[in-house]
């Protein structure tokens, strides 16, 4: 009878051990890194053998990146360039930072008065987002608006240096800086042979080559009228960067009203119009990044014209839930949400017009 | 009805002693089962991050209002807990806009201070697709 006891006994025992272990994570066969980086989060799920020296290697790159195109450091590159406008060239000793700073003055010249990289006295005027932000006076726009000057921006390519001819004119990559990042950490992953991941960096995602199944990343976008964890479609696929704007990502407010930090360059203020959120899912990360700050600017009509360009897929809501996706991704595209309706654009709509203004 | 040998003594437990002893184990264990708290599917947790490392993790579903948490270092961080919710406090750095982000608590929500190296990320169990765009 005792043993009969004891066996009951080491029976329990066992049933605890089982009860208060965690069950194996079928997900275990991917690191998963999270860090803090360029003022925002990085998250990296890879796959490989050199998963984990990818994910370091990919993190420090990001830290000295920050470092060289840093608003806040008057010693990165950036801070340089902005403290000597109007005075005297800078050098960039960085190839990567100085390929960046020629990217970004490309993608300007394209439409200067709705994306450009000096528009820095503009976006330091408004502070929207941090401690700072007041809604300025209309004399204050003026002034910061006539600061703002693609062709100021001077770029040496022989000499390797960046001049910003008039003083009190400043650049601020914000708009393109986490696409470029994107296009550098796929190169990383590369190089230490790392084809199968998915990684989050400041809202844009990075999908490689798929899961080492064979299957493709379900990426959640973000509803623009909800919380941070909730999504209105889902995009399957590999191979591309996911990048995102909407005045939901960053605002401030005064007296009942919300300041998007998206600025239109245009009026001086932030950007008003039919579009809640524009998605643009492209192999180009600096593209991706530059097509929804563009789009977002420019509004409804103009992101319907691009909906047919089949260099990028776009996936727009406007303020009225209505979603628009381009036709050559919509097998790719579920809406899940049903208070979001997927709209049909008009041949018409997407009639490519002359003068385009995308790369 | 005769008493099982085992609580007579005549066979089994040899004292009525051993018999109340291992009364006490089952009861230990049968209390770690029900009341050791354990998380749920659907529990919303904080994950603190400090210099990029996991620091803690903070069950924002079971933990109670006014917990602080202090993380040490060049620039000491306070984190309070609300209503399920998390902030950072009395924020010594600067600029204070780890201040300005507030209470968060719903999955997918962030919060940064990079001069003290410390975030905060909410997760939750529950997700369908591998990673969104925000």
């Amino acid at each position: 009878m005792v043993k009969r006891f004891y066996s009951i006994f080491f029976v329990l025992l066992i049933v605890v051990c089982f009860v208060g272990c965690e069950s194996p994570d079928p997900k275990e066969d991917y690191y998963e890194s999270t860090g803090f980086v360029m003022d925002t989060v990085l998250i990296q799920r890879l796959y490989g053998e050199q998963r984990v020296q990818a994910s370091l290697a990919a993190e420090t790159y990001l830290h000295q990146l920050d470092q060289g195109l840093s608003l806040y450091l008057a010693d990165s590159f950036v801070g340089r360039i902005n403290g000597q406008a109007g005075v005297s060239p800078v050098v960039i000793e960085d190839t990567d930072i100085f390929a960046m700073l020629l990217e970004g003055k490309v993608y300007s010249a394209y439409a200067p008065e709705v994306f450009n990289i000096t528009a820095g006295p503009l976006i330091s005027l408004w502070q929207i987002g941090k401690e700072g932000f007041r809604v300025p006076e209309a004399t204050e726009i003026t002034t910061a608006e006539s600061l703002i000057g693609i062709d100021d921006f001077v770029l040496d390519e022989t000499a390797k240096t960046a001049y910003l001819q008039r003083p009190g004119q400043s650049i601020d990559l914000g708009g393109i800086a986490k696409g470029m990042a994107c296009e550098a950490l796929k190169k990383i992953y590369a190089e230490h042979g790392v084809t199968h991941g998915i990684v989050f960096l400041g809202g844009n995602l990075i999908l490689l080559d798929g899961k080492p199944d064979g299957s493709d990343f379900d990426a959640g976008i973000r509803n623009p009228f909800g919380s941070a964890s909730q999504y209105f479609a889902v995009y399957s696929g590999r191979n591309v960067v996911i990048s995102t704007s909407g005045g939901y990502e960053r605002y401030s407010t005064q007296e009942g009203l919300d300041y998007s930090h998206v600025l239109d360059l245009r009026t001086g203020y932030p950007v008003e119009n039919e579009l809640a959120g524009v998605t643009v899912i492209c192999t180009d990360g600096a593209m991706g990044d530059y097509l929804s700050t563009y789009i977002y600017i420019q509004g409804l009509a103009e992101g319907k014209r691009l909906l047919s360009d089949d260099r990028f897929g776009l996936i727009l809501v406007d303020k009225e839930n209505q979603v628009y996706v381009s036709p050559h991704i919509q097998d790719q595209v579920q809406i899940t949400d049903k208070g979001f309706s997927l709209q049909v654009a008009a041949t018409s709509d997407t009639a490519v017009k002359d003068g385009a203004v995308v790369p | 009805m005769k008493k099982a040998d085992c609580f007579t003594g005549k066979r089994g437990f040899t004292s009525r002693k051993e018999l109340f002893l291992f009364g006490l184990v089952i009861l230990a264990l049968l209390a770690i089962i029900f009341f050791f708290p354990r998380e749920k599917t659907g529990d919303i947790i904080a994950t603190v991050y400090y210099r990029s490392e996991e620091y803690t993790k903070i069950n924002l579903s079971q933990a109670k209002d006014g917990t602080i948490l202090k993380i040490p270092g060049d620039l000491p961080v306070k984190l309070k807990v609300k209503n399920h919710h998390i902030r950072f406090v009395d924020a010594q750095c600067p600029d204070k806009i780890c201040e300005q982000y507030g209470y968060i608590g719903s999955p997918g929500e962030q919060a940064v201070c990079l001069p003290a190296k410390v975030g905060i990320i909410i997760g939750s169990d529950a997700s369908d697709v591998d990673m969104m765009a925000k």
